[in-house]
């Protein structure tokens, strides 16, 4: 019994010989290495962020009924206009820090045709309205969705979600978590064209 | 301060894994002593502890400045699941990925084999080569520490799934433990690639570091199925989801690799095989760990996309390139294998074992990537469902339950069949019994049925060796039974601990066709005080409790459950609104009985909280599957836990068969 073992070591000839035949073998593995490359790094680049919905460049679901500030508020009536809807609920912490960002959007988009509209959903109209004065008010109003029902009709994952809704009622944006500083705006741009 | 220290421990790090990875190459080929290789090695574990303490530090003193923790931390979140948010995002899990590493590459460091003394310096060259890329992966690509400017107040939080549960404390490390630890094989199959000297000694060192990797990846899945069905609240605990396959895809080829091990410990055969194996498993690794951390597939456990996925893909690439490369170049140096025997032997079966189970990770590693394929070819996004996986896995997960009845009864070199169809008769016989019974009693689906027939009679074979093994110690020595069933088994503890392994997969197998071909399930809309039927248990809806914390919304029911007329108490299935999570997530509630469990989801509750759909899901033998985990870790443990006096009497048991051929080598 050896303690170690010794590398077998061929005779030169046979060994010149089967170098000769490495290199199809390794031209094999380069070509394998590459397919598996590329079908591996297919994924890359897409926007987890992005979802695609069903609902997209289709007609936007309804949206009606009373609102945090006491009016109404009917989706159907706002055709002709760019809306932008945004889930939120007060219990929801990325919502409040993408509250100003949707402020500051509907100051900025003020000049257009632009109505911004918010679903609060799974909430207590009490909460939400604490949660707006802390945020020291809303330009635009709320529809009240305590049992989460606009949230199952427009396809939400969960909050906040925000969906961008055309001139001609259809669903053309839609964004899964919280906002990024400008994708209102470039959401919204495209739709404005010759305004 | 937290930025500084992390990154710091992190370049540090990055630096020692540089020179320690140099200094190992320069001590494999003589050129230097092993101090410094071994200073620098221990630098690599210390920088790696030293960042996931700051971040833990970081996440529990709520340092909102540091990006992991804005990303990840919230102030209302329980401290055990804010130090346990450590890994519940990529960047984080990358660091408890590089603690293990260099735990690993210290322990490995630590005990050099005789056998095996020209491979330790090149396989430590390999471990920390490997560490060289994480660093590297955790320091450019996904930096936990870098500063956040102006700092958040507060985070939003982990995400909600792993809030949920305390075993998210234990799943993710030891599926680490496992998965890290199959990079020690690998390490020394390169070493053996590399110095030529790819005989026996390279198993010898490996095949406990094996063991212990697939016993804490074994751990590792088991949990994670049992989370699944604990928290996840569909009823069942495995989906074929990508990340389950990513960890079930090594585990199938390093119990090939433990199988053929075997082989080669007895004769030079299978070296390649066994060499790809080890590279196999790795390179399935690192797979596994680019499939669910690069977004790629669509997944629960997916992270969100970063730089992270293209690097670990270069990574993958590179390291197939350069094992395959190795291949090609030691193919002179390889040497002829022994001829094999093909008829009825151990080693035919060992052989059949690893068809089977490269099969098993070959089908589903089709499964799990054939999206992409399909996507690299026409642009269509498709998916690969359970249908797929179950047909092409169980006919093959049954045949390898059957080699595991025949398999340990089969002698080494030529068998005899009759003497083999005499050990089998017995066991068979109990096997058609079981099945012919099952079938009297009731029972249909020819799958279940097959899977119950081939349990029983494995079962029974590995009773009847255990006793036949007994009745010959108790006869040699006058012990009692006891002392005698010891004696046997400490004697031999790496078989006999196999074929407790073997026992625990059976029993898996078992509880898998039982709760997968008989389990029931009905739901139903209930007023408070209403009930429903579902098999022999009643379901009573007694409650609707609305709770809302700074974290969640939640909806609780109390529901009692009853069986036959007899009360097992009252349950709680919830569900919960998190902030930014996806939908509405339930918490079951789970009735553990010996042979049923009752699994009670809440699907939904009305706006005036008066009704609540709740869904009742009876699973036969649910328990027996958790019990078949633990039956395989003691197996594990058995096998692979260190003699008393490592070195000193190494193998007090060898048969004299054994020590003639060792005399040979």
């Amino acid at each position: 019994m050896t303690a170690v073992e010794q590398p077998a070591i061929e005779q030169p000839d046979a060994l010149e010989q089967r170098r000769r035949r490495r290199w199809p073998w390794l031209l094999g593995l380069v070509v394998v290495a590459i397919g598996v490359f590329a079908v591996l790094s297919t994924g890359f680049g897409r926007d987890p962020t992005v979802v695609e919905s069903v609902l997209l460049n289709e007609p936007a679901p309804p949206l009606h009924g009373p609102t945090l500030d006491g009016g109404d508020f009917d989706l159907a009536e706002h055709r002709g206009e760019i809306v932008v809807v945004n889930v939120w609920a007060s219990w929801c912490v990325p919502c409040r820090r993408e509250y100003p960002l949707l402020e500051q959007a509907a100051v900025q988009l003020a000049p257009y045709d632009v109505q911004f509209v918010g679903i609060n959903t799974q909430d207590t109209p009490e909460d939400a309205q604490t949660f707006l004065d802390e945020m020291g008010g809303s330009s635009y109003p709320s529809v009240l969705d305590p049992k989460g029902r606009w949230g199952v009709e427009w396809g939400t994952f969960g909050v906040p979600e925000t969906f961008v809704v055309d001139q001609d009622g259809r669903l053309r944006e839609k964004r899964i978590g919280e906002l990024t500083p400008g994708w209102i705006v470039q959401a919204v741009a495209p739709l404005l064209e010759g305004q | 301060m937290n930025n500084l220290l992390g990154s710091g421990a992190l370049v540090a790090g990055f630096a020692s894994a540089i020179s320690a990875a140099g200094w190992w190459a320069m001590v494999a080929r003589g050129r230097h002593t092993r101090t410094p290789a071994r200073q620098m090695t221990v630098a690599m574990l210390v920088s790696a502890a030293a960042a996931c303490g700051v971040l833990i530090w970081a996440l529990v003193t709520h340092d909102f400045s540091v990006r992991y923790v804005a990303e990840n931390g919230a102030r209302a979140v329980p401290l055990y699941y804010t130090v346990i948010s450590l890994w519940a995002a990529l960047e984080g899990s990358l660091l408890l990925w590089l603690l293990v590493l260099a735990g690993y590459a210290v322990l490995v460091m630590r005990h050099v084999h005789p056998r095996a003394a020209a491979l330790h310096p090149w396989a430590m060259t390999v471990l920390c080569g490997v560490a060289v890329f994480f660093f590297g992966l955790a320091l450019f690509a996904g930096n936990a520490f870098a500063p956040v400017s102006p700092v958040p107040a507060d985070g939003p939080g982990p995400n909600p799934l792993l809030q949920d549960h305390p075993l998210m404390g234990v799943h993710p490390p030891l599926l680490y433990l496992g998965y890290v630890g199959l990079t020690v094989p690998f390490a020394y199959a390169v070493a053996a690639l590399i110095t030529g000297r790819t005989g026996r000694g390279w198993l010898l060192v490996t095949r406990r570091w094996t063991l212990t990797a697939w016993a804490f990846l074994t751990a590792g899945i088991l949990l994670g199925a049992w989370w699944s069905y604990e928290v996840l609240g569909w009823g069942g605990y495995w989906a074929w989801d990508p990340v389950e396959n990513a960890s079930i895809l090594p585990w199938f080829t390093a119990t090939a690799l433990l199988h053929s091990v075997m082989v080669q410990e007895r004769r030079a055969a299978l070296r390649v095989w066994n060499l790809a194996l080890a590279a196999a498993t790795f390179l399935l690794v690192i797979l596994g760990t680019f499939l669910t951390r690069s977004g790629v597939v669509a997944s629960v456990h997916a992270f969100t996309q970063s730089a992270i996925g293209p690097a670990l893909l270069g990574f993958l690439v590179v390291v197939f390139v350069a094992v395959g490369g190795l291949f090609v170049w030691r193919a002179d140096r390889l040497g002829a294998d022994d001829r094999l025997e093909v008829g009825l032997s151990r080693e035919a079966v060992f052989l059949g074992n690893n068809v089977i189970l490269v099969g098993l990770a070959f089908t589903v590693l089709i499964g799990t990537v054939f999206p992409l394929l399909v996507e690299a070819i026409n642009g269509q996004r498709v998916s690969v469902g359970a249908p797929y996986f179950n047909r092409m896995a169980v006919p093959l997960a049954l045949a390898m339950v059957v080699l595991m009845g025949i398999g340990p009864l089969v002698p080494w070199g030529a068998g005899d069949p009759r003497a083999l169809g005499r050990r089998l008769a017995v066991p068979a016989a109990l096997g058609l019994a079981t099945v012919g019974g099952l079938g009297l009693a009731g029972l249909d689906g020819v799958g279940p049925l097959l899977t119950f027939g081939l349990g029983v009679f494995v079962l029974a074979t590995i009773a009847a060796q255990v006793m036949t093994a007994t009745r010959a110690t108790r006869s040699a020595t006058g012990r009692g039974t006891l002392t005698a069933l010891a004696l046997t088994v400490v004697r031999r503890r790496r078989m006999y601990g196999g074929l407790v392994v073997h026992a625990g997969v059976v029993l898996a197998a078992i509880a898998i066709a039982a709760s997968s071909a008989y389990s029931v399930e009905g739901e139903q809309t209930l007023q408070v005080g209403e009930s429903f039927t579902v098999g022999s248990y009643t379901a009573t809806l007694e409650g609707i409790t609305p709770a809302r914390t700074d974290r969640k919304m939640s909806i609780t029911t109390q529901v009692a459950i009853a069986d036959a007329g007899r009360q097992l108490g009252v349950y709680e299935p919830a569900l919960s609104f998190y902030p930014a999570a996806a939908q509405a997530i339930g918490t079951p509630s789970v009735k553990t009985r010996l042979f049923e469990d009752a699994y009670l989801v809440l699907t939904s509750v009305n706006d005036e909280r008066t009704q609540a759909t709740i869904q009742l899901i009876v699973s036969p033998l649910m328990l027996w599957l958790w019990i078949a985990g633990g039956v395989m870790l003691a197996g594990a443990v058995l096998a692979g836990w260190p003699s008393r006096g490592r070195g000193r009497v190494a193998r007090p048991a060898a048969r004299p068969r054994d020590q003639r051929r060792e005399a040979a080598v």
